[in-house]
């Protein structure tokens, strides 16, 4: 297993050096000047000299991309002109928020996905199983921005319910630390569900397909001819079989989530990487627009690898597929 | 494959009953529609049927003919008469299969077509549907979509909301020539200058036309706006209207280039085998775990946001998902014996593709033809919607939904129905493939 797990680390190096080099070519394939790319344009023409000199960007074009290599592995993400402050620093302090929201998100997906899907599976072929499934056919397919949108209509201006934007109230250093907690909570809890319910409809519906396959399968007839209960059963037989593959499917769903992430900090004003990535882009600020696209490349890499030795440390009949 | 099961004769009768009740509505509401706005759609077919006499009697008048305006019309025009058509053979065709348990020659053509509709299910028809009103939004819109009304008193107004309205054209100067092209240019002329002003104050008094170039009032009267208008004092469903047509002309033109190249390169990659094909399997392996949306993103940072860069960046991420599976389909395909035996007799290699493994493969290039068309359909109204797609003042979905985020707090409408659209469209394109998939039990 762990030459495996070897295997794909070397895969998933590759797919790295594949993102950084997409960045790369990004500025130099296009047409212009990288230096007015990576360099503020508002700069003197001896002043852009001196910094071309300093950045290599007067190099031939292989050794600037060994550069551009060594810096980026580094951490280096060059210089937000529009942030005036390292890229590095800037998505140090959006990512903290993109991940919580991810996370959140995650946690919404399987716990209401799991749920759906047992009740879907407790009916089926009834009533409530078929309108699950019309229900979970049209929630997935629902655009992100849209459920967002109906979010903060329904619940922060028709119910007046939850804050609509921003991570804190205003005024809110000045409560309590409990208060405090409570008041992070309610403006996480919408964004999370713009990104956790179309995520849950696709997570029951695969379940639901996997538990009901379980449940065909030999060892439970051998588990029931035992004279097993059926809690029994399910808890140890047919739940854990069906819950592997669901775990594979977060992890390639990742992209999905950060996508969509995208598009719910820009309606919630969250904080996070896809912000920032799309406030960059009004601002032409081109080291920072390259920074958010190759850390956003990592994290679904990541969470692929992350993903797969996960679920093969859970199942060792694994075999991961390289 | 037998499509049909042999006890379910009641399921289908009521199949065709239902049919033939939608059909005869529909029929119904485009005849509804075609009364109420006459005037327009009466216009269009004598510019058209003028239009086209006149090419034919002297082909060089086509300098005169204003094309870029009107060819919007006669596109309406023909696609009104195209839903009349298949409408009508909608209600014909339920009599025809009748006939066809009674074994009738001609029935039986009828019953084939039917067979073939049937095969298309509700969710490609939903999609025509689409296609429809993108083609005939200039009848079936009941403003122009730029068209403000009297502002500041028209903005935000709910749904339903009564206003009046005037409708006017500028008087036509004398044309030279007879009858026949004054005739024309008096249509014409209604069809491209055609202003429309509208007011939320009852009654006509308020509204004026602008009397210096000699306007002439065509129309006053009563009007409801079903949906509200905007910010900007637009009509919303007239703007939904017209949006399908970004919507639905951007995905299509992308999903089907990507499906294009991701043809091109599955079947080299499926045909070639070996060293060609692994790396072209590992390439696309990388290009797939690049989290699209960021790069689209990127791409457009340093290409510039307009239409054309939008629908090549989406061409070029969506191309991958039908590579591989075409790629698969190629590589189970060439083992079968009727290839083998093919190649045996020494057929060639471009002729092998497109007689034999192409035609072969068309339910799955139908599949993810329709799935990608989903994905292009929300990319670009996310785009949009960012406001790196489609550029105001030219409605789309996407940009409608990201200019009612200002003011979601006093007017949910500009954001709610625009979405319900975007939806309905994503969501006919998955029933569609779901249909596809369950009668072909792949």
């Amino acid at each position: 297993m762990a030459a495996q797990i070897a295997k794909r680390l070397l895969v998933a190096i590759f797919l790295v050096l594949g993102v950084v080099t997409i960045a790369f070519a990004l500025l130099h394939v296009l047409p212009g000047d990288p230096s007015t790319r990576l360099l503020s344009p508002s700069l003197s023409p001896t002043a852009l000299e001196q910094l071309r000199t300093q950045y290599g960007l007067d190099k031939p074009l292989h050794i600037q991309y060994g550069l551009w290599l060594w810096s980026y592995l580094q951490g280096d993400f060059g210089f937000s002109f529009s942030q005036q402050r390292e890229v590095v620093d800037v998505l140090g302090d959006a990512l903290p928020y993109t991940i919580l929201l991810a996370l959140t998100a995650i946690v919404i997906e399987l716990l209401l996905g799991t749920l759906l899907a047992l009740a879907a599976v407790r009916t089926e072929n009834g009533f409530v199983d078929k309108a699950l499934s019309t229900g979970g056919l049209i929630t997935y397919t629902l655009p992100t921005f849209w459920i967002a949108i109906l979010l903060v209509s329904i619940f922060s201006y028709g119910l007046r319910l939850l804050p609509s934007s921003q991570v804190h109230s205003i005024g809110a250093d000045r409560l309590g630390p409990f208060q405090y907690a409570l008041d992070f909570l309610g403006h996480l809890i919408l964004p999370a569900l713009a990104i956790g319910l179309p995520g849950s409809a696709g997570i029951a519906r695969f379940l639901r397909t996997n538990l009901l396959k379980a449940y065909r399968q030999e060892y439970v007839l051998a588990a029931q001819s035992l004279g097993l209960s059926n809690s029994r059963i399910f808890r140890s037989y047919a739940f854990p079989n069906a819950v592997l593959p669901v775990i594979t499917i977060l992890g390639l769903e990742f992209g999905a989530l950060l996508s969509g992430a995208l598009v719910v900090e820009t309606v919630f004003a969250w904080p996070g990487l896809g912000r920032l990535a799309v406030t960059a882009i009004f601002a032409r600020d081109y080291p920072l627009i390259l920074g958010c696209a190759t850390v956003s490349g990592l994290g679904v890499i990541g969470a692929n690898l992350l993903a797969d030795i996960v679920a093969s440390l859970l199942d060792p009949r694994l075999h991961i597929e390289v | 494959m037998e499509p049909y099961k042999q006890n379910d004769r009641a399921v289908r009768a009521r199949g065709a009953l239902a049919a033939k009740v939608l059909s005869s509505s529909l029929l119904l509401l485009l005849i509804g529609a075609s009364y109420v706005r006459i005037d327009l759609i009466a216009a269009s077919f004598v510019s058209l049927v003028l239009s086209a006499l006149s090419l034919l009697l002297n082909p060089d008048s086509s300098a005169t003919l204003q094309l870029g305006g009107l060819l919007e019309y006669w596109i309406a025009a023909l696609a009104w008469l195209t839903a009349f058509g298949i409408l009508l053979f909608g209600i014909v065709r339920t009599r025809a299969e009748q006939l066809a348990v009674q074994g009738e020659a001609v029935a039986r053509i009828f019953s084939y077509v039917q067979e073939r509709a049937r095969l298309m299910g509700v969710g490609l028809r939903a999609i025509l549907f689409f296609v429809f009103v993108a083609a005939t939004a200039p009848f079936l819109a009941p403003w122009d979509p730029a068209a403000q009304g009297t502002l500041p008193g028209t903005r935000l107004l709910p749904p339903l909301s009564l206003v009046s309205y005037v409708e006017f054209v500028p008087t036509l100067k004398a044309t030279t020539g007879g009858a026949f092209a004054a005739r024309l240019a008096e249509v014409n002329n209604y069809l491209l200058n055609r202003s429309i002003k509208f007011s939320a104050i009852q009654g006509h008094a308020s509204l004026t036309v602008p009397s210096a170039d000699g306007a002439r009032i065509v129309k006053r009267g009563e009007s409801v706006l079903f949906l509200g208008s905007d910010h900007l004092g637009r009509d919303l469903l007239s703007r939904i209207m017209y949006g399908t047509r970004i919507s639905l002309g951007i995905a299509l033109l992308a999903a089907l280039s990507a499906v294009a190249v991701g043809t091109g390169v599955g079947v080299v990659a499926g045909i070639a085998g070996g060293i060609t094909e692994r790396l072209l399997m590992r390439l696309l392996d990388v290009l797939l775990a690049i989290p699209s949306l960021f790069f689209i993103l990127a791409v457009m940072a340093f290409l510039g946001t307009n239409v054309l860069v939008m629908t090549s960046v989406l061409i070029a991420l969506g191309w991958m998902t039908p590579a591989r599976i075409v790629r698969t389909e190629v590589a189970s395909l060439r083992e079968k014996e009727f290839i083998l035996s093919a190649r045996l007799f020494g057929v060639s290699t471009p002729r092998m593709i497109l007689a034999h493994i192409l035609p072969n493969m068309l339910p799955v290039l139908l599949t993810s033809f329709l799935l990608l068309f989903s994905n292009m359909v929300l990319a670009e109204a996310t785009l949009s919607f960012l406001g790196l797609g489609v550029q105001p003042p030219t409605p789309s979905w996407g940009n409608i939904i990201g200019e009612a985020t200002s003011y979601l707090r006093i007017a949910w409408w500009i954001g709610v129905f625009p979405g319900i659209a975007l939806s309905c469209l994503i969501l006919a394109a998955h029933v569609a493939v779901k249909g596809w998939e369950e009668d072909y039990g792949s």
